[in-house]
């Protein structure tokens, strides 16, 4: 089974940022205990690095393994939704 | 309450677009962001990156370019044809694109709440990092396709916009909509989010297109009113035409000049006025492009550069009627003193040819212009672009101090008028037409001087024949009347012809 590696970029300490950081690491503690690991970025303090990626919104979590990769953006209030589409086999 | 402090008045930036600056008294409103609205294929991702390219070259300001919709490359490759060296400048520094364009191939799955302080951030940067004084956003309607959720879209671009403003960039905003007079954007918001809102047409009228700029509102500051045509050049990118530009301060001259035919200068009183613009009216084979031949021949005599332009005829077909009235163009050419530009109307449209037709007078520096014909080009245009284009072909004549010859076809043998003397009699200077006359079983041609701005002249109506050598004026028609209406009529009555004689005469 292929770990799961994730990126998280966020805008600032804004209340969406917190939401959405507190959602996902419940969604991980709680579905993924084979463990995971999760990057977070700050765009504000690299926007280098999101020049690269192309990212828009935030947050927007990458899903970067197991391939392919996927995007989401929100704040992942909607927990099944997530799940479903992360499905690791 | 009387010594309130003026507050700051709203500043502009001089875009450099050819004809924008004119119209929008002084350019964009610095500081602020302006909303460019237009259906698709309007020309207004060009005039988005034109706005940052002419800030490039003319201060070396930088410029960002944010794309919702074309990636990057695709727009590099699309304005390569302008000449404008995007990928030298984004090496300098100069120019950075912020590529929100949507990822194909990658899955996204949107839900809950979000913002764009991504976006926000890149744009803040690249305005740092180019120190950039111009950003463009290329389109509103493309981010709002990208994200469902039109009320966070809206929210989050009115957040842009702030941010632009705190940076203290001029912005543009591209919107497309969907019909060319209606409502400014597809979602209803775009005209909120800016200040300022110019609307770019691209009109079918007649089976023709024709481009046009209105700048629809300035909040807080002032511009011209209406719509303006505008063109697309190949190697320049976007020319607003100011018709408005057009003003009636003309030196005038009273030094005269031959018309090539010396019983017409006669009947001038002495000749063409130098910085006058001459209309020969008539139908076909008439005599018009003899005249305007003979017009040239005139000028290169006296060694003056003569420029012909020719919309019906070929160059060929031109030097071979030249040689038969005894003219020879090539030798003229040859040394120097006239230069024969042959086009057909239908090879660009009316825009495109006066910017050509300018851009030749300048380049070339003539005492006289020679346009055969106007009518020509009527063809080619909608009724108000075709005012438009005489309106503003005789007006930069008369500031260059050029002399001009127009001819103009008439659609009817034996008189009337054509739309062209319709919309450009009244700023002619002079007038003359060329008329048939059947005289007991024999056409035989007439010409008359109807009007010569600020001088005496001949009113009778001369027979005139063409021969080897050209135009040769004869006697007055004196027993037919309703020549110029198009129905000549025999008179014997030689009592009123001798009174009329009398009546009219300048002599008195």
């Amino acid at each position: 089974m292929t770990k799961l590696e994730l990126k998280l970029y966020i805008a600032g300490n804004s209340a969406i940022s917190r939401t959405a950081i507190r959602n996902l690491k419940q969604i991980c503690e709680t579905n993924y205990t084979d463990g995971y690991t999760l990057e977070i970025v700050d765009v504000v303090k690299e926007p280098d690095l999101i020049e690269t990626e192309k990212i828009i919104a935030t947050p927007t979590l990458i899903k970067i393994s197991p391939g392919p990769e996927k995007r989401f953006i929100g704040d992942f209030s909607n927990a099944r939704k997530i799940i479903e589409s992360i499905k690791i086999s | 309450m009387a010594n309130q402090p003026i507050k700051s008045k709203i500043v502009k930036l001089e875009t450099k677009i050819d004809g924008f600056d004119h119209i929008s008294i002084g350019g964009l409103p610095k500081g602020r962001t302006t909303l460019l609205s237009g259906t698709a294929g309007s020309a207004k991702t060009v005039f988005a990156i034109q706005f940052l390219v002419e800030g490039i070259r003319a201060n070396g300001s930088g410029g960002v370019f944010v794309t919702f919709e074309e990636s990057p490359p695709d727009i590099k490759l699309n304005t390569e044809g302008f000449g404008w060296e995007i990928s030298e400048w984004e090496i300098e520094g100069k120019f950075a694109f912020v590529d929100a364009s949507p990822q194909i191939g990658v899955e996204t799955i949107v839900s809950g709440e979000y913002d764009f302080g991504a976006l926000i951030a890149r744009v803040e940067h690249a305005v740092k990092k180019t120190q950039a004084t111009r950003v463009s956003l290329d389109s509103l309607s493309a981010i709002f396709n990208q994200f469902k959720d039109d009320q966070i879209v809206r929210r989050e671009l009115f957040r842009l916009v702030g941010a632009l403003k705190t940076l203290g960039v001029t912005s543009i905003i591209t919107a497309e909509r969907t019909q060319e007079y209606g409502a400014i954007g597809r979602y209803g918001v775009e005209e909120f989010v800016a200040d300022n809102v110019i609307i770019l047409r691209n009109v079918l009228e007649d089976e023709k297109r024709r481009r046009t700029m209105e700048i629809l509102k300035y909040r807080g500051t002032s511009h011209q009113k209406g719509e303006w045509p505008f063109t697309i050049m190949p190697d320049k990118g976007i020319v607003v035409i100011p018709l408005s530009a057009i003003e009636l301060g003309q030196k005038s001259s009273n030094i005269r000049i031959s018309s090539g035919v010396s019983e017409l200068d006669e009947m001038c009183g002495g000749g063409f006025f130098r910085d006058s613009v001459i209309l020969v009216s008539g139908a076909t084979g008439t005599g018009k492009t003899l005249m305007s031949t003979h017009f040239i021949a005139g000028g290169t005599a006296k060694m003056e550069r003569c420029l012909l332009f020719a919309f019906e005829e070929s160059r060929e077909q031109l030097f071979r009627n030249a040689n038969g009235w005894g003219v020879d163009f090539e030798k003229m050419e040859n040394d120097g003193v006239l230069k024969v530009e042959a086009r057909y109307p239908e090879t660009a449209n009316l825009e495109d040819h006066l910017l050509n037709i300018q851009r030749v007078i300048d380049e070339f520096k003539p005492m006289r212009v020679a346009v055969d014909s106007l009518s020509a080009l009527e063809r080619v245009s909608t009724i108000k672009g075709f005012r438009e284009f005489v309106i503003g072909l005789t007006s930069f004549i008369k500031h260059r101090e050029i002399t001009g010859f127009l001819t103009s076809t008439t659609t009817s043998l034996m008189g009337g008028t054509s739309i062209t003397e319709g919309h450009i009699s009244t700023i002619t200077d002079s007038i003359i037409l060329l008329r048939y006359v059947e005289m007991y079983g024999e056409m035989q041609r007439g010409v008359t001087i109807l009007k010569m701005r600020g001088s005496m002249h001949d009113k009778s109506i001369r027979q005139f024949s063409i021969d080897g050598k050209g135009m040769h004026v004869g006697k007055t028609f004196r027993n037919v009347v309703g020549i110029l209406a198009g129905n000549p009529q025999h008179v014997d009555n030689n009592e009123e012809i001798q009174r009329m004689d009398g009546l009219f005469s300048d002599d008195k």
